[in-house]
């Protein structure tokens, strides 16, 4: 066997190799995009007030908060998807400067118990909102409300305060 | 249980072993199907380029280009299942880069020596499958004895059964259940020729 064989091969072999990673990292990229689009179509076209207009979406990946879609001259709705031992539960929640839910909206199917609880204690965590009824379920869900509506107001908070310093 | 003890095989045991990452976080059948789709491409990729690499690289180089070989295949998955399903993207793309580091994959990656290993490349490839066939089924089980229900939607799952099993420990006791039974089947099939 030719030294200078192995090491020619060696060379070709592992610039094949960075050619094929890079090209997986433009499909990453591409398949980045679409998500995004997917994602803030989904939180965009809930039923509610924010079904109109152009949206932008930002990945967060903080907790059960997925990202954030804004759109000019509306609040912010943030991608909540939060996960139980049976299941998840998605929403679009639009949420005012300090972080506060102003509006719920409950995304795909949500006909199991866990999930309809979740989305009457978000909704009547919100600003304004009527407080809801208990139910057995309070307990198993309240630390996962509790660190999403915080997860919400500090992602909020420092958004307002980087649209603030530009 | 004694593994290779004369009467049980320890191969298939070693591997259910080796997917254990995988089958801990395959809780349902769409994540099972995700998972074992990515192992099955990950493995075939590892055992492709170890077969089909110049042996004169030598063992260690032919290692590593079948793992990174493998690694993008991984991430290649991963932006497949972001373009399908982005909520199912978000829930297990760091799970099927696990996949790269089972041991059936990384056994995969290592140069057959012999001829004869060389020419069990289907037979290799037909373990692959049923891995993967493991995977998803292992989700489907899972799925069903949590909440009484198997989905084939991803994040609709509705009903509670026996929510332990949506549990990692619920994947270790699927296992030594599943060992179990397999024991007692082969030792019934041995008894049976004797």
């Amino acid at each position: 066997m030719d030294v200078s064989d192995k090491t020619r091969d060696t060379w070709i072999l592992a610039i094949a190799m960075a050619l094929i990673v890079a090209a997986s990292g433009f499909a990453s990229a591409y398949a980045s995009g679409q998500a995004a689009r997917q994602l803030a179509k989904a939180a965009s076209e809930a039923p509610g007030p924010s079904a109109r207009g152009e949206a932008a979406w930002t990945t967060l990946r903080e907790g059960s908060v997925l990202g954030r879609v804004d759109k000019r001259g509306e609040p912010a709705a943030y991608l909540v998807v939060a996960r139980y031992p049976d299941g998840e539960f998605r929403a679009a929640a639009s949420v005012d400067g300090d972080g506060s839910i102003l509006d719920l909206r409950p995304l795909g199917d949500s006909g199991d118990a866990y999930s309809k609880r979740l989305a009457a204690l978000f909704s009547g965590a919100g600003k304004g909102a009527s407080r809801a009824d208990a139910s057995t379920l309070d307990a198993s869900l309240k630390a996962l409300v509790t660190d999403t509506l915080e997860t919400l107001a500090a992602l909020e908070r420092g958004r307002t305060e980087a649209e603030d310093d530009d | 249980m004694t593994i290779d003890d004369g009467r049980v095989p320890a191969g298939p045991l070693a591997s259910i072993a080796g997917l254990a990452p995988l089958l801990v976080f395959s809780n349902s059948l769409s994540l099972g199907v995700a998972l074992g789709i990515a192992f099955f491409l990950a493995y075939s990729a590892a055992g492709a380029m170890a077969l089909l690499l110049p042996a004169r690289l030598g063992r260690p180089a032919v290692f590593a280009f079948s793992l990174t070989g493998a690694a993008v295949v991984a991430s290649l998955t991963a932006s497949a299942l972001r373009l399908f399903d982005p909520f199912l993207f978000e829930a297990a793309y760091g799970r099927v880069f696990l996949s790269v580091f089972t041991l059936p994959v990384l056994r995969a990656c290592v140069m057959p020596e012999t001829v004869s290993d060389r020419e069990r490349a289907i037979e290799s490839l037909l373990w692959g499958v049923g891995y993967a066939f493991l995977t998803a089924v292992t989700g489907a089980v899972r799925q069903f004895l949590a909440t009484g229900a198997v989905s084939t939607r991803f994040g609709a799952e509705h009903g509670s059964l026996l929510p332990i099993f949506a549990q990692p420990a619920g994947a270790f006791i699927l296992i030594a259940l599943a060992a179990a039974a397999f024991k007692v089947v082969i030792k019934a099939v041995r008894g049976s020729e004797s």
